[in-house]
């Protein structure tokens, strides 16, 4: 996909044109994947990447040189939050359908020595899942953050850059979103 | 909540926030204005921020990400997703199959003219790219030569877009090997029979360089007709330039290898050679007969199984196979391959084939373990068959006179008793390495003979060595026989056949068991010899292969050996000699680096030796001879350092030296060689002059003397070497001279013979850069006669060789040399 039809894509969702993120989606998935072979290959046994070096070296690819304008970076990474959201999500709930029928559970077993901690993980990425829509219904930008924050990796200021406040209004944000969010998920990690 | 009240919470939420938490409380009753319920959720939150409001980046109340995050990307790595994509020409069309190290597909060529189907290995694992696909690029002439029955043949490589690497191999439609012997139930003799097949794939990979290094059952399929086929061969020596993913990754996973197949040393982490391939074919060999692998995992304890390995004493096959006809001596042969320690195995996967042959055939094996007395009964009951057909295949090669002699040697070890057999056949080697070989090297035309020769005296030392136990002097007979071996494989300067891997593989024999030898507390002179020896052998071997570094180390470990054993005994002239030697070579080893002062002084150091012993009235011709090398490789240093004068002054002595030598004894071809050495550097001396019409002269001599020695010994690599050189040597003199017309069709010719070279034996980089070499005086050529055009394509072609071995760290003085000017060149025709 060239660089200029992202761009394009990027500016009429950022129109407010819904059928534009509905094609970027797909193109930004194809690339996170094919990065995370490669990453995957690379590092073995490594639990530490995080999204953050899938969704910047995803831009890198997509966007090239027209990476360097001001809102492309913006809208991609907003893209790219919600597609690394979207594909956790969906995994979670495969996992979980497949625990309920009991086929995934001899794979855990034999493959994962952590199977009970990922498990758990599971159940609890799909509650954060759904507090985040929760907390959007009545707060958008702060679930946006969350989203950019927790899903994309980003930092503060990448944050602070993407969404348009000030970092100091981001740090703000976060504290209170967490403290919610924990609020609203301690019932799933204790019990 | 809605919006409107989220609002307000998040309004004194923040404003709390501000304050220190002692103070906020006050700022909570102001805000909420007694709202009770606002109070509570925003008292509730300040709470769950606290918790953990020191580290804003890892939130300990909501779920890590990485785990779901690895789950996600092993998802996303799985092989699906390439089919139908198109990787080069091929369009992938199915996966045959998926294994630890990557998937297999099946892909088709649909070109206009034809449709091909080949099956595609895509690893699952990226490459630093770059790298790996040059390094393929170089070894696809190596496998493209991998023609063999039962190879699969290897087409293609490179990386896909994504960064995978992949292979692109010939389509097999088989069963492998391990489902066709459940589903078949072969006999024995037909398991041996096929083992054997496999063998000789194997070693006919060996003798084109390439190790396998991952041999098991699952990597050869058996076709419809029964014929196997071994496949990727070769992958891992591409692979190998990320040495790191051989055998255990840094948390002590076990990755790429199967550690049931791996030898002690691969597991280590060693370089691999041939001899960890014969391990895995001991191991697969093993389990063709036995049904089970020498040594099975432990489920409870996987490491377990490295300790078993490293012991090297699994069950004998008789006693637990249950395939009828598994004798004891099946089991010598198989636990010889699978010794842990390498040179204790079968020197080649023919030897291990021709064992099982033995046993197919009810001879005795040469791997049997037993008694001096059990291995001598073996020798009386069937000494024509085991010992003498050996030996009068190689008399039939030498001739008539050792012939008779051998049959006098026959006659007298029927008489003997039979632990003076043992004897006998020992001494027989021997003499077949030392005695013969001595007088055979004299002769122009004998190396092909030396190397069988010396290879099947090599057979016999090592099938007695099993039954010399702690017998030093048959360890030292053996380590001199390795020697000897590498030195008509590969010895760079003397007539050999340009095996260099061979030749590496048999000195490092020589001097693990050497240094075995040694023993530290008695200083014994005539080992020390010996190792430095050896040491000088790497170092010309390491040269060649273009590690200027590592040659130069050898040379200063043989200097030091060698005024070790001077210190020890003052008066030794042999001592001296070879010091003097030493510094001759380390005067070789120190001009490669560029190091010019160095070489001059460690080269007039020689020459000062040399001169000392000729001097003390030596008789013998080799100090005579090494008094003239001294001369002119300090003749040659000179030269380099502009000093013209001296170095003409040095070369005439050196050619004067070489022809009172060759008065003395015309037969010997040392003596050609060296007064043809002679003309060739007073050539370079002249040219420098500008004198080329007199150095062309002297070149013709040289040329007429190689031309002579080549027709007479056709395999001898490195004189067809300095043929080549002389030719181009000619050549370059020519263009000087104002003649390229003349010039061009002998650089060609040079091309042709260095291209030949280059080809014969890859691991030579020297010869690679004689090929870049001769390009660029093709170019030369071509310039001197206006046709810019193809002058710059010359150019060209000798830059990416040049700028290869300069990636691959093969690079040294000379050729650093050449690059730059070829640079230069080819701008100054680009501007122009």
């Amino acid at each position: 996909m060239p660089t200029s039809d992202v761009t394009t894509l990027l500016a009429r969702w950022s129109s407010g044109d819904a059928d534009a993120l509905e094609q970027l989606t797909p193109i930004v998935y194809d690339e996170l994947r094919r990065i995370a072979r490669r990453h995957l290959a690379r590092e073995r046994r490594d639990h530490t990447l995080q999204s953050t070096a899938l969704v910047h070296e995803a831009y890198m690819r997509l966007m090239g040189g027209a990476g360097s304008e001001y809102h492309n970076r913006q809208h991609f990474f907003a893209v790219a939050a919600q597609v690394i959201r979207r594909v956790l999500v969906d995994h979670a709930r495969a996992v979980n359908a497949a625990k309920r029928g009991g086929g995934a559970q001899k794979i855990f077993l034999e493959d994962q020595p952590e199977a009970s901690t990922q498990a758990e993980n599971v159940a609890e990425v799909l509650a954060l899942h759904e507090a985040l829509d929760r907390l959007a219904a009545f707060d958008t930008q702060q679930a946006r953050i969350v989203e950019l924050r927790y899903f994309a990796g980003l930092s503060i200021e990448e944050t602070a850059e993407v969404v348009g406040i000030s970092p100091a209004t981001v740090k703000r944000v976060w504290v209170m979103a967490r403290a919610w969010l924990a609020r609203e998920l301690k019932g799933v990690s204790s019990g | 909540m809605t919006a409107e009240r989220w609002a307000q919470v998040k309004d004194v939420f923040q404003q709390a926030l501000l304050l220190e938490p002692g103070k906020r409380e006050a700022c909570l009753a102001m805000h909420c204005n007694g709202d009770s319920d606002l109070l509570a959720e925003v008292r509730s939150l300040l709470e769950s921020a606290s918790e953990d409001a020191e580290i804003l980046d890892t939130p300990s109340h909501l779920p890590s990400l990485g785990p779901i995050v690895h789950r996600v990307k092993e998802e996303w790595s799985k092989g699906d997703v390439l089919i139908g994509r198109v990787i080069g020409p091929y369009r992938i069309q199915s996966l045959i199959g998926e294994g630890g190290m990557g998937s297999v597909y099946l892909g088709v060529r649909e070109d206009a003219e034809f449709r091909m189907q080949v099956a595609i290995k895509v690893l699952n694992r990226a490459t630093s790219g770059y790298d790996i696909v040059e390094r393929f690029r170089l070894e696809r002439q190596i496998l493209a030569r991998l023609n063999h029955p039962f190879i699969a043949r290897i087409f293609d490589g490179g990386i896909t877009e994504d960064g995978l690497l992949y292979f692109v191999m010939e389509y097999i439609q088989g069963i492998p090997l391990d489902e066709y012997l459940r589903r078949t139930h072969p006999s024995l003799v037909e398991r041996l029979q096929l083992f054997r097949e496999l063998c000789s794939a194997v070693s006919f990979a060996h003798q084109n360089l390439v190790v396998h290094s991952d041999i098991k059952m699952g990597n050869i399929l058996i076709m419809e007709d029964g014929m196997p086929k071994l496949l990727d061969f070769g992958i891992s020596r591409v692979l190998d330039a990320e040495g790191k993913d051989r055998g255990f990754s840094d948390d002590g996973q076990v990755t790429a290898l199967t550690p049931a197949y791996a030898s002690p040393e691969q597991l280590r982490g060693e370089q691999l050679n041939t001899a960890s391939d014969i391990y895995s074919l001991g191991v697969l060999l093993y389990e063709m007969v036995c049904d089970r692998r020498p040594y099975e995992p432990d489920p409870g304890n996987p490491l377990a199984i490295l300790a078993k390995i490293a012991a090297g004493n699994p069950p004998r096959p008789s006693e637990i196979s249950t395939l009828p006809g598994v004798h004891q001596d099946l089991d010598a042969v198989i636990l010889k391959a699978i010794q842990p320690r390498p040179e204790n195995r079968f020197i080649t996967a023919n030897h291990l084939s021709q064992d099982v042959s033995r046993y197919l055939n009810h001879q005795p094996v040469s791997a049997c373990p037993d008694t001096a007395l059990y291995h001598t009964r073996k020798f009386l009951r069937r000494n024509r068959v085991a010992v003498m057909v050996g030996g009068l295949a190689v008399a039939s090669l030498v001739g008539g006179v050792v012939a008779s002699t051998l049959l006098a040697n026959r006659a007298e070890y029927e008489r003997q008793r039979a632990e003076a057999r043992f004897e006998d056949v020992r001494q027989l080697a021997s003499s077949m390495i030392f005695e013969l070989d001595a007088d055979l090297a004299k002769l122009p035309g004998a190396t092909g003979v030396r190397g069988k020769l010396v290879e099947r005296a090599l057979e016999y030392l090592d099938r007695l060595s099993h039954e010399s136990g702690g017998d030093s002097g048959l360890q030292r007979e053996l380590a001199a026989a390795y020697e000897k071996l590498g030195d008509v494989q590969g010895r760079p300067n003397v007539a050999n056949i340009g095996n260099t891997a061979l030749a590496l593989e048999c000195y490092r024999k020589a001097l693990s068991i050497r240094e075995a030898l040694s023993d530290p507390k008695k200083p014994e002179l005539s080992n020390k010899a010996d190792i430095a020896q050896t040491y000088s052998r790497l170092s010309s071997l390491h040269k060649l292969m273009g590690d200027y570094q590592m040659g130069l180390q050898y040379d200063r470990d043989a200097l030091r050996m060698y005024q070790e054993m001077l210190a020890l005994d003052p008066n030794s002239l042999e001592h001296r000699r070879k010091v003097a030697s030493s510094y001759t070579g380390l005067g070789g080893g120190l001009s490669q680096i560029g190091d010019w002062d160095g070489a001059l002084e460690s080269r007039r150091q020689a020459l000062r030796m040399f001169e000392e012993i000729v001097a003390a009235g030596s008789e013998d011709p080799e100090d005579k001879r090494g008094l003239c090398l001294a001369h002119r490789r300090l003749g040659g240093i000179l030269l380099m350092l502009k000093d013209a004068k001296q170095a003409e002054n040095h070369y005439r002595k050196a050619l004067s030296l070489s022809q009172e030598m060759i008065r003395e004894n015309a037969t010997d071809a040392r003596n050609l060689n060296d007064v043809a050495a002679g003309a060739i550097a007073l050539g370079g001396l002249l040219h420098e002059n500008g004198q080329y019409l007199e150095a062309m002269e002297r070149y013709r001599q040289a040329i007429q003397i190689h031309e002579d020695l080549a027709a007479a010994d056709p395999l001898d690599a490195r004189n067809r070497s300095i043929l080549a050189s002389t030719v181009y040597r000619l050549a370059r003199a020519m263009i000087a001279a104002g003649d390229p017309v003349h010039a061009l069709p002998l650089v060609r010719r040079t091309l042709d013979m260095r291209e030949a070279l280059a080809s014969e034996n890859p691991m030579n980089a020297g010869a690679q850069g004689e090929v870049g070499e001769s390009h660029m005086l093709i170019g030369d050529c071509l310039g001197a006669m206006r046709d810019r055009a193809q002058a710059l394509a010359s150019y060209r072609r000798a830059m990416a060789i040049f700028r290869q071995l300069q990636i691959e760290g093969k690079e040294n003085a000379v050729l650093e040399i050449h690059r730059r000017e070829t640079l230069e060149k080819i701008r100054r025709l680009e501007r122009s």
